[in-house]
């Protein structure tokens, strides 16, 4: 669980990670304390799972990388099985299960268009589910996760 | 659509690992692509003015910091008007991802917004006033039941 103080701490951090060789001490000294006490600190946060990890967030589209989300409409008694094929795919990132007719919501994400459409071919065919929506991104407008705790 | 050279797709394989809680993180990838700390960094901010990588990121799992409502809201909005929509939506605090995506006949919705929130009462006053000012009628709140997955995309298995 989080104190106040803590998520005063993170409000000071978030969300972009200093580029210098000392990073730590940076917003460390931001914060007011040692740059060992926010290692500790970020320490305690990924045991606590409130961070997930420290890493650049590539736009994959910048590198080649085709991308969609997918919404599937899934029989309640075929969801197991279908989340373990979909899953199972590292081009999964994202899977949720959502309020709706569709209610199985994923992203893939591929070297290639190609590469792309014949998973989706693989998942229909192994899941024997078609009533599949291909949703491919014309426009990012944002893609951030900030938030005020 | 940008090639990588040899030497860059080094340097993001080694930065797909996230950064160790040490004193300096920059250290060990640096060690793995052969070059000095200072060097990658310098390639990271490379890389930024590129566009290839947006930022150096602290990320946080939502469910974990208190944000217990999370939507994936759907918009039917003509298309002369999805530009303006979009930057109306960019402008909404609790909206993470704003994306235009393509529709169906059987899936009008073009526009797709994840909103987060604390409560399902404050999500659904916030898809509420996106609709007010937005002028947007048809749209659909997907509210998320469950996470089957998430994890940070492994370049090493796509590229």
């Amino acid at each position: 669980m989080l104190s106040v103080h803590d998520k005063d701490l993170i409000k000071k951090l978030q969300p972009e990670f200093p580029l210098t060789e000392r990073p730590f001490a940076v917003l460390a000294a931001q914060a007011g304390i040692s740059e060992e006490a926010m290692i500790k600190f970020f320490k305690k946060l990924q045991r606590d799972k409130v961070l997930r990890y420290i890493a650049p967030m590539f736009d994959l589209r910048q590198i080649g990388v085709v991308s969609s989300l997918v919404a599937m409409k899934v029989p309640v008694k075929k969801l197991k099985a279908t989340i373990k094929i979909i899953n199972a795919f590292p081009n999964i990132s994202h899977n949720y299960l959502r309020e709706d007719a569709y209610n199985v919501w994923f992203t893939v994400s591929a070297a290639s268009e190609k590469r792309r459409a014949a998973i989706l071919a693989e998942i229909r065919k192994r899941s024997g589910i078609n009533d599949l929506l291909d949703l491919k991104t014309r426009k990012v407008f944002k893609s951030r996760a900030v938030f005020d705790l | 659509m940008k090639k990588l050279s040899k030497v860059s797709k080094k340097v993001l394989f080694a930065l797909t690992e996230p950064l160790a809680l040490v004193p300096e993180p920059y250290a060990e990838p640096a060690r793995r692509i052969g070059v000095s700390q200072k060097k990658l960094i310098a390639m990271i901010k490379d890389y930024q003015q590129q566009g290839i990588i947006r930022r150096m990121g602290i990320v946080y799992g939502h469910f974990k910091v208190g944000y217990a409502s999370n939507a994936l809201v759907v918009w039917k909005v003509a298309e002369a008007r999805i530009a303006r929509t979009g930057k109306i939506f960019f402008n909404v605090p609790a909206v993470t991802h704003c994306y235009a995506r393509n529709a169906y006949p059987q899936w009008p919705y073009n526009l797709y917004t994840m909103i987060h929130a604390k409560t399902k009462e404050e999500c659904l006053a916030i898809i509420q006033g996106m609709a007010l000012s937005s002028g947007i009628k048809e749209y659909k709140a997907l509210y998320t039941v469950k996470e089957f997955k998430k994890i940070k995309s492994d370049l090493r298995e796509i590229l």
